[in-house]
C-alpha cells in the first residue's frame, strides 16, 4: 500500500474510530439516560414499595393485635358467669389475664411505634385512642391486687376495645394499601413508558448514526479483517519462531486444565507430537520429584502474587534421564485478578549448567587457592571497600566474608590502631596507579601485633582503567624479630671479630717474627684453584730478594736448582697423588745466582673423600747446616782417610824399617870403593826421603782443633809446597818466591798448610785444563807462588780495608789458566761451588779455605779474567816477630 | 853384651832389630806380640826390652804397663810406626809409662844402638 493510501486508510480509519466513538458515545448516553430514569424513577418506586411494605406490615401487626385481642375475649368466661366460677379456676384466669395484659400491652406499644410513623393526618385519632388504652391498662395494673378477678374482667373489656380500634385501623390500612398500589402500578407504567421512549430515542439516533457510519463500519470491518490477516501473518511467524527457537514453549490454561506444549518443548524430552496429552499433569509428571516442591511453590507464588515464575528444574525425558531447563512464564488475569491462563517457555541449559558448574568449580578453586594463601588477599575497591578477602585474615578476627564485604579495610579493627591514616594514604597511592609496599603492623585477637609485608596494587581492566586495589600480605613477624636479633648478633659478632682482629694482628705479628728469626717460610697451595700463598719469607728463601714477583707454581720451580727439578715435582706429585711424606731437602738458586739448600716439610689436606684440597709446605734455609754436615761428612773422610793414612803409614813404617836400616848396614859394611855402597846410599836416600813424606802426610791427614802457635808463613809455604809437588805431574813447574825474611804470623798450622796446599792443587788444575772455565791445558802452564810482607802505612791498594793500618803478610798463588769470569769469581768461596765436574771435585776447598783465613783474621781474594789465569792472595796479620819467639810449641810429626 | 827381647807383629822388623842388635853383639830373643812377650819375659829375665806399641791382642801400651808392673827396673824401649790417640801420639804415652826411650820407624841401627846402650847404662 501506498503512503497516500495508507494515510486514508488511517484517515478512513480515524473517521471510522471516531464515529465508532460516536456511537459508543451515543449508546452510553443512552444507556446512562435509561439508568438515569429509571433510577429516579425506581427510587419513587421503591419508596412507594417500601410504603406500602410498611402499611403491609402495619396490617400485619393490627392483625396480631386484633387476633390476640380475640383471642383474649374469647378465653374469658361469659361475662355473665362470673360470680359462679370457682376459685382454681379464677386463679387461672387471672393467671391467664395477667400473661395477656404483658402480651397486649407488648402489641400496643409496637402498634402504636407503627402507626407514629404514618400519616398523622389519618392515624393520629386511632393512635390517641390507643395510647390511652394504654395508660388505662397500665393504672388497672397498677392497682392490680392479685385476686381481683375484676381487673381480669375489666382488662378483657380493655382489649376488646383495642380489638375494634385496630380493626378500624385495619380497614383504614387496607385501603391504604390499595391506594398505594394503584399508585405504584401507575408509577410503573410511567417508568416504562419514559425508558420505552428513551429508548426509542436512542435507537432512532442510532440507526441514524448506523446508517451514516455503515460505510466507515465496513471499512472498520475490513480492516478487522486485515487485522485478522495480520493476526494470522503474526500467527504463522509465532509458529515458525516456535519451530525456530530452541526453546520449548507452553501453554496452560488454568481453568481447564489444558496444557499446549510445542513441538520443540516435546522434541526437547525426546518426545514426538502427540506422544503425550496437552494436559497439565503431563508437565506435572515429569518434572524430577526432588523438583515438584520447587516448581510448585513458584507457580503459587506468582499466581498469587505475582512473583516472577523464573526457577530451573529437571524434566524426565523418553529415555529415563532428566534434562535441566529453565522454565519461564506470565499468567493472564480476568477482570477480578484471577489468573485464567499462564504461558512460557523452557529452554535446555544443559550447558549452561555446566559451564556454571566449572565456573562455579573454578570459583571454589580460585577461592581454595586464596584461601590457602599463607597471607592475606583482598581485593578493595579504590576507596577502600572490601570486595572479596581470603579466609586467612578472616580466621585470624573470627569473622566471615558477610561480615567485611562492603565495609572499609582500615576499619576492620585488624590494625595497629593509630595506623589506618597510613594504610589508608596506602590504598589511596596504589588506587592512583602506585605499587606500594610497606610494613605495617597489623593486630589479631589473640596473637598480638604481628609484622606484616604488605604490598597495594592497581588492578586494571582491559581499557587500563583501575577498577580495584589488590592488597596482599605476608606475616614476617619472626622474621623481623630474627632480624633484629641478626642484626645484634652482627653488632656483637663485629666487636668479636675487631677483637679477634687484633689479636690475630698480634699472632701474625709474632708467627712473623718468628718466621724471620728462625729463617723459615711457609706456603699454601689450592690444589683445585692453583692459588698459592707464601709467606714473607718464602721470596727471599727461594732467592727472590725483594723483588716482588708472582707466587706461581712456575716461579717455585724454576727458582730450584735444574738438577734437583725434577726430584721436587715428583716429590709433590707422590704426595698429592699417593699420600707419601713430602719431606725432601733440595737446592734454589736465587735471581743473583747463589745456591742455597733448602728443606721442605708438608702435607696434603684431603677433602672425605680423599680428594686433595690443599698442600702446605714449610721451608727453611739449611744450607748452614748442610755445609755443616758437608764439612762433617768431609771431615769423617777426611778422618777416615786420615785413619787410612795412619794405618797406611804405620804399614808403610813398618816396611821402610827393614829397607832403611839394613841398607844402611849393609853399607857401612862394604868397602868404601864398592860400587853397591853408591846404590844403596841412594836406596838409604830413598828410604830417609820416603821417611819424610810418610810422616808429612800422616801430619796433613791428622789435622783436628785448630792449634794456634806463633810460626812461620814461609815455612807453611815450603811445607805445603813439598807435598804439592809430590803430587804434581812434573810438566807443571811450580815457581815459588817466598823470601828471606821471617814472616811471623799466629796460625794453626796445618790448617794454614792445607789452604795453600789448596790453591796450588786448583792453580794446577787450572792449568791443566780441568777447570772448565777455559780452555784446555797450556804447554806452558805456570803456577807462581810469591810471599810478600806489607808495611803498616804501606799503601800498596790491594789491601783489604780489614787489614788496612797492620802490617800484614801477602801469599799469592798465580796461574795462568783459563780464568774465571766475573759470575764465577763472585761465587767461587760459596761452600759447595765448584767448577769441576761431578766428582772431581767437592767445592769445599775454596770455602773452607776462605774459612780458615777468616777465622785467622785475614782476607782471602781471588783475581781474575776470562784467558788471563787467576791469582789468589791470601792477606794475615803479622805477629810481632819476637813476642812470641821463646818456646814454639812445635809437635812431633 | 845383653840379652834383650824385641816384640813386634812384623816379621821384618823383627829380623832388622834382631840384625842390628846381633851385629853390635847382644843376644836377641823375639815375641810376636805382648802376651808372647811377657812369657818370654818371666822365662828367661832380659835385661832390655824393646816393644812396638801398635800391636793386636796386648797393645803395647799394655805391654809396657804389663812389664814395668812386674818388672819394675826393666829398661823398655818403645818403638812406633805413627799413631795417634786423639792429641797425644802413642810414643809420648808410652813416655809417660815410663819408657826409656820412644824410637819413631824407621830408624837408622845407630838411633837403636845409641838408645839401647843408654837404657842399658841406667
Amino acid at each position: 500500500m501506498s503512503a497516500a493510501e495508507v494515510k486514508k486508510e488511517a484517515a478512513a480509519e480515524r473517521r471510522a474510530m471516531r464515529q465508532l466513538y460516536l456511537l459508543l458515545g451515543s449508546i452510553v448516553v443512552g444507556v446512562l439516560a435509561i439508568a438515569l430514569t429509571y433510577t429516579v424513577q425506581a427510587r419513587f418506586i421503591n419508596a412507594g414499595e417500601a410504603e406500602l411494605q410498611r402499611v403491609h406490615q402495619t396490617t400485619r401487626q393490627l392483625a396480631g393485635t386484633i387476633e390476640a385481642a380475640h383471642a383474649a375475649v374469647r378465653m374469658a368466661p361469659g361475662l355473665d358467669r362470673a360470680p359462679s366460677v370457682s376459685a382454681p379456676d379464677r386463679g387461672a384466669f387471672i393467671a391467664a389475664s395477667v400473661l395477656e395484659f404483658n402480651r397486649m400491652t407488648g402489641a400496643i406499644d409496637e402498634l402504636v411505634a407503627l402507626l407514629a410513623e404514618e400519616d398523622a393526618e389519618r392515624f393520629g385519632k386511632s393512635v390517641d385512642r390507643l395510647r390511652r388504652a394504654r395508660a388505662q391498662l397500665h393504672d388497672l395494673r397498677q392497682n392490680f391486687r392479685g385476686d381481683d378477678f375484676d381487673f381480669a374482667i375489666a382488662l378483657r373489656m380493655h382489649e376488646l376495645y383495642i380489638g375494634i380500634v385496630a380493626q378500624q385501623l385495619r380497614r383504614t390500612h387496607t385501603s391504604l394499601a390499595s391506594e398505594l398500589t394503584l399508585d405504584l402500578g401507575a408509577r410503573r407504567e410511567v417508568m416504562r413508558a419514559s425508558i420505552t421512549l428513551i429508548a426509542l430515542l436512542v435507537l432512532g439516533a442510532l440507526t441514524l448514526l448506523a446508517r451514516h457510519s455503515l460505510g466507515s463500519i465496513r471499512t472498520s470491518w475490513a480492516h478487522t479483517r486485515q487485522a485478522h490477516g495480520a493476526l494470522a501473518e503474526s500467527e504463522a511467524r509465532y509458529r515458525r519462531a516456535e519451530r525456530g527457537t530452541n526453546d520449548g514453549l507452553w501453554d496452560w490454561n488454568i481453568v481447564t486444565g489444558e496444557n499446549h506444549l510445542s513441538p520443540r518443548w516435546l522434541e526437547m524430552l525426546g518426545y514426538q507430537p502427540g506422544d503425550l496429552p496437552y494436559r497439565l499433569e503431563t508437565f506435572a509428571d515429569l518434572v524430577h520429584p526432588d523438583d515438584k516442591a520447587a516448581v510448585w511453590a513458584a507457580v503459587d507464588r506468582h499466581l498469587q502474587a505475582g512473583e516472577a515464575y523464573d526457577l530451573e528444574c529437571r524434566l524426565r525425558c523418553k529415555d529415563g534421564s532428566y534434562l535441566w531447563v529453565r522454565t519461564r512464564g506470565e499468567a493472564e488475569r480476568d477482570d477480578s485478578g484471577k489468573p485464567t491462563r499462564m504461558a512460557g517457555s523452557i529452554s535446555d541449559i544443559t550447558e549452561q549448567r555446566m559451564a556454571r558448574e566449572s565456573l562455579q568449580g573454578e570459583r571454589d578453586r580460585l577461592r581454595q587457592i586464596l584461601d590457602a594463601q599463607f597471607g592475606f588477599v583482598c581485593v578493595l575497591k579504590p576507596d577502600g571497600a572490601i570486595e572479596e578477602v581470603n579466609r586467612t585474615p578472616l580466621a585470624l578476627m573470627n569473622l566471615t566474608r558477610e561480615d567485611v564485604i562492603g565495609r572499609t579495610f582500615w576499619d576492620i579493627g585488624w590494625l595497629k590502631p593509630g595506623t589506618e591514616k597510613d594504610i589508608e594514604a596506602a590504598v589511596t597511592a596504589a588506587a592512583e596507579g602506585a605499587v606500594v609496599r610497606n610494613d605495617i603492623v597489623a593486630n589479631f585477637p589473640g596473637a598480638g601485633l604481628r609484622d606484616v609485608d604488605a604490598v597495594f596494587q592497581p588492578l586494571r581492566d582491559a581499557d587500563g582503567k583501575i577498577t580495584n586495589v589488590v592488597g596482599f600480605g605476608v606475616d614476617i613477624t619472626e622474621r623481623k624479630q630474627a632480624e633484629t636479633e641478626l642484626a645484634k648478633a652482627r653488632d656483637e659478632l663485629e666487636i668479636r671479630v675487631e677483637q679477634r682482629t687484633h689479636e690475630l694482628a698480634v699472632e701474625r705479628e709474632r708467627f712473623q717474627i718468628s718466621q724471620t728469626f728462625a729463617n723459615i717460610g711457609t706456603w699454601d697451595w689450592n690444589i683445585q684453584t692453583g692459588a698459592l700463598y707464601w709467606s714473607e719469607r718464602i721470596g727471599p728463601l727461594f732467592g727472590y730478594e725483594d723483588r716482588k714477583i708472582e707466587t706461581t707454581y712456575e716461579n717455585f720451580l724454576a727458582a730450584i736448582h735444574p738438577d734437583d727439578r725434577q726430584m721436587v715435582i715428583d716429590a709433590v706429585n707422590a704426595c698429592v697423588e699417593k699420600g707419601e711424606t713430602y719431606d725432601i731437602e733440595h737446592r734454589v738458586v736465587g735471581l743473583d745466582g747463589r745456591v742455597r739448600w733448602l728443606s721442605e716439610k708438608g702435607d696434603v689436606i684431603r677433602a672425605a673423600d680423599g680428594k686433595p684440597i690443599r698442600m702446605l709446605g714449610v721451608v727453611q734455609d739449611i744450607t748452614a747446616r748442610r755445609a755443616a754436615e758437608d764439612y762433617l761428612r768431609h771431615a769423617q773422610k777426611l778422618e777416615s782417610l786420615g785413619n787410612l793414612a795412619g794405618g797406611v803409614a804405620h804399614s808403610l813404617n813398618n816396611l821402610l824399617v827393614p829397607i832403611l836400616a839394613l841398607s844402611k848396614m849393609t853399607t857401612d859394611g862394604l868397602p868404601k870403593e864398592s860400587p853397591a855402597r853408591n846404590a844403596l846410599g841412594k836406596v838409604v836416600d830413598a828410604s830417609e826421603r820416603a821417611k819424610d813424606l810418610v810422616a808429612r802426610v800422616l801430619a796433613f791427614s791428622r789435622r783436628e782443633t785448630p792449634e794456634i802457635s806463633a810460626c812461620d808463613l814461609r815455612e807453611i809455604a815450603a811445607d805445603a809446597l813439598r807435598l804439592a809437588q809430590s803430587s804434581v805431574p812434573s810438566a807443571i813447574r811450580i815457581k815459588a818466591e817466598i823470601g828471606e825474611r821471617p814472616v811471623p804470623i799466629l796460625a794453626d798450622k796445618p790448617q794454614i798448610e792445607a789452604v795453600i796446599l789448596n790453591l796450588i792443587t786448583n792453580a794446577v788444575a787450572a792449568v791443566n785444563g780441568a777447570n772448565g772455565g777455559g780452555g784446555d791445558g797450556r804447554a806452558d802452564g805456570r803456577v807462581a807462588l810469591g810471599l810478600a810482607v806489607c808495611a803498616a802505612e804501606t799503601r800498596f791498594r790491594s789491601v783489604p780495608e780489614k787489614l788496612r793500618g797492620r802490617p800484614c803478610a801477602v801469599l799469592s798463588v798465580a796461574d795462568n789458566g783459563g780464568g774465571m769470569s766475573a759470575a764465577v769469581k763472585a761465587r767461587v768461596f760459596d761452600p759447595f761451588f765448584t767448577t769441576k765436574k761431578v766428582g772431581e771435585g767437592t767445592g769445599l776447598g775454596l770455602s773452607m779455605a776462605h774459612g780458615i783465613v777468616e777465622e785467622h783474621g785475614g782476607v782471602i781474594e781471588v783475581e781474575s779474567e776470562p784467558g788471563r789465569g787467576a791469582t789468589f792472595r791470601i792477606f794475615l796479620p803479622l805477629i810481632d816477630a819476637g813476642a812470641n819467639a821463646g818456646a814454639p810449641k812445635q809437635k812431633a810429626s | 853384651m845383653a840379652r834383650i827381647l824385641v816384640i813386634d807383629d812384623e816379621d821384618l822388623v823383627r829380623f832388622t832389630i834382631e840384625q842390628i842388635l846381633m851385629s853390635a853383639g847382644h843376644v836377641v830373643a823375639t815375641a810376636e806380640n805382648g802376651a808372647a812377650g811377657m812369657r818370654r819375659q818371666r822365662e828367661i829375665r832380659f835385661d832390655l826390652v824393646i816393644t812396638d806399641i801398635m800391636m793386636p791382642e796386648q797393645d803395647g801400651i799394655e805391654t809396657i804397663r804389663a812389664l814395668k808392673a812386674e818388672f819394675p827396673a826393666l829398661p823398655i824401649i818403645a818403638i812406633s810406626g805413627g799413631g795417634r790417640m786423639g792429641n797425644l801420639n802413642y810414643l809420648d804415652m808410652a813416655k809417660g809409662f815410663g819408657v826409656s826411650a820412644a824410637i819413631p820407624k824407621p830408624f837408622t841401627p845407630d838411633e837403636i844402638l845409641t838408645r839401647v846402650e843408654t837404657a842399658l847404662k841406667h
